[in-house]
């Protein structure tokens, strides 16, 4: 007979992998900057050598182009796998992503509305707004229509709706593709791709503040979360507030996602598969599944993303086909593997 | 006559929001009750035990857990006072024993930040010992029996450690031993620290041998009450069920019920 695992035992298990995987996003926001088309020189980007005053071309690639780029990919990345695992929970569905509320086609509709119709001088600005509002509305439309239908909507009602709403701004992305002259719509192919050269640090600031407070008030109900993948009915007889906590995580892993995929476009992969691999790992508890799904997503996607710089270097690939490339496969495996 | 803990008046609930399953009924459970709740497919007596959990609001009447209204209750503060174990619930994920039953203490404030207390483990084990699944703390769900994963659900109904227990068809895919291990269980609970149970089950020889009252429902209707031998008469229940019945008795007093071929 197995004994039980003491309470510190637990902790300590916890502890370590959470340092495992901190450890594994330093060294990849170290490391991954120093990767890419062009060679630099660590010592000269950080000016040794360097004379005062004169152009530095080895800190403007580190600091200005790879390091705001590698850190939204941490950012982007974790938050993609967070809310990827807090929709697997509540909706108890394995195959639940991050744009599974129709996220994805929200948010590439209205990007492609701004890059049609937008004078140029406004698109920087009003793209990833007008693509957070669309993603928004559709998360809110198919809240509100389960509220209308009743308090006990299934998981399988939400998940329907969701591939409703993305089939429906897919034909609406492919309309206003048809109706684009070549240019835009090659600009519009690229941002369905999905890409985390954001350029700013204060993009990269802007989402890991609302990312992060999201994340916050989800992985402080990591345990209704637990319950709540018993079953509605369950998690309420074992006292937890069913309506709240499913309204609260849907709109903050909705928030999550819709952010992220407002500058980043529809990354795929990332919030599907990282919630599973770490599961694997450290197992299914939310309270542990949820920050290592921060680390780990941000891992994931900042190597997705150096790969994509410098397999073909000079060419960029775009990340999207990188994570999907690397996640299907692994995905596949996962679904028929022996158990 | 002390007020009754839980109780259902005039309560009416439909699913449809036409055809009402529950027409108005009364129902209630006095501290320290052991009922059996049986009754035909479709009598209401699952959505009878939703309603006076909780997870069902009726469209009119009143559900009162000791005095006040059900609905003034939060789920935590529901779940320290009554446990519940479902015909089913849902695994999705690859929780382990002793984790599941675990979440029995959830209600208790256990676990929400950090990990659950040793004292929590400890009373998850002995909850686990007390339905015969000791050693199975650290095996998965999913590698469960139904029988046993009906009694792990039991065995987080026990660590809830809450006054009232309703159980829905409790004893559905447990065998001969260990229904009577459950039965006796309840039993026990019943008589040494007062626990009040409502059990919902068809196996109406089982109820008659350990509740110590039955309710029959009919049409949402809790048409009659009392102890086993009174209420097991085959007119009741040829009536209730429309079949022939024979009514025996073993030694000791137990009823035996058998339908006629």
């Amino acid at each position: 007979m197995s004994s039980p695992t003491p309470d510190r035992s637990q902790a300590r298990r916890t502890a370590l992998w959470w340092a495992l995987l901190a450890v594994a996003w330093l060294l990849v926001l170290g490391l991954a900057p120093l990767a890419g088309a062009a060679e630099i020189s660590l010592p000269r980007a950080l000016g040794f050598g360097v004379p005062e005053g004169e152009f530095n071309p080895d800190a403007q690639i580190l600091f200005h182009s790879r390091l705001p780029r590698v850190l939204f990919a941490l950012v982007a990345g974790g938050l993609l796998a967070l809310s990827g695992a807090v929709y697997q929970a509540i909706l108890r569905n394995d195959l639940a992503d991050p744009y599974v509320l129709g996220v994805s086609g929200g948010a590439g509709f209205g990007a492609l509305l701004v890059l049609t119709l937008a004078p140029a001088a406004v698109v920087a600005f009003l793209l990833p707004a007008a693509a957070f509002a669309i993603a928004a509305a559709a998360v809110l439309l198919i809240y509100g229509m389960s509220r209308w239908r009743g308090p006990h909507t299934p998981p399988a009602t939400f998940l329907l709706a969701g591939i409703t709403l993305n089939l429906l701004f897919g034909a609406g992305i492919l309309l206003t593709q048809y109706l684009s002259d070549p240019y835009q719509t090659f600009r519009m192919i690229r941002w369905l791709m999905g890409g985390v050269d954001v350029g700013s640090y204060r993009v990269v600031a802007f989402v890991a503040g609302v990312g992060g407070a999201a994340s916050l008030v989800i992985v402080w109900r990591a345990r209704h979360l637990d319950l709540l993948s018993l079953g509605e009915q369950t998690a309420h007889h074992l006292g937890v507030p069913v309506a709240s906590t499913r309204r609260l995580a849907l709109f903050g892993a909705s928030l999550v996602a819709a952010v992220v995929v407002a500058y980043a476009g529809p990354i795929g992969f990332v919030g599907l598969i990282v919630p599973h691999l770490l599961r694997l790992v450290v197992g299914p508890d939310n309270r542990v599944l949820l920050v290592a799904c921060l680390l780990g997503g941000g891992v994931f996607l900042a190597l997705c993303d150096t790969l994509a710089r410098t397999v073909l270097a000079p060419t960029e690939l775009p990340v999207g086909v990188v994570t999907a490339f690397t996640g299907a496969p692994f995905f596949l495996w996962l679904l028929f593997r022996k158990v | 006559m002390s007020t009754p803990l839980l109780e259902a008046q005039g309560v009416r609930f439909s699913y449809d929001g036409r055809t009402p399953v529950l027409p108005g009924t009364d129902f209630a459970l006095r501290e320290g009750d052991f009922v059996g709740l049986i009754g035909p497919n479709g009598a209401g007596k699952s959505t009878l035990l939703h309603v006076l959990s909780g997870w069902l609001r009726p469209s009119a009447g009143k559900v009162r857990l000791a005095g006040r209204p059900l609905r003034d209750y939060t789920a935590r503060d529901l779940a320290l006072h009554i446990a519940v174990v479902l015909q089913r619930e849902e695994h999705t994920f690859a929780f382990n024993v002793l984790d599941l039953v675990l979440m029995g203490r959830f209600a208790h404030g256990a676990g929400t930040l950090g990990f659950e207390s040793e004292a929590d483990r400890g009373i998850a084990l002995e909850a686990l010992a007390q339905v015969g699944l000791e050693g199975f703390e650290n095996r998965r769900a999913s590698e469960l029996s139904g029988g046993e994963y009906q009694r792990l659900a039991i065995a987080r109904a026990l660590a809830q450690q809450s006054p009232i227990l309703l159980l829905d068809e409790p004893t559905a895919s447990l065998d001969l031993a260990h229904q009577r291990h459950l039965y006796s269980l309840l039993d026990r609970l019943n008589r040494e620290e007062g626990r009040t149970i409502l059990v919902v089950s068809h196996d109406i020889n089982a109820a008659a041998a350990w509740c110590r009252e039955l309710a029959l429902l009919q049409c949402g209707e809790v048409v009659r009450r009392g102890g086993p031998r009174e209420l097991l008469r085959p007119e009741v229940l040829e009536e209730a069920y429309g079949v022939p019945v024979a009514v025996g008795e073993l030694e000791g007093g137990q009823p035996l019920v058998a339908v006629r071929r």
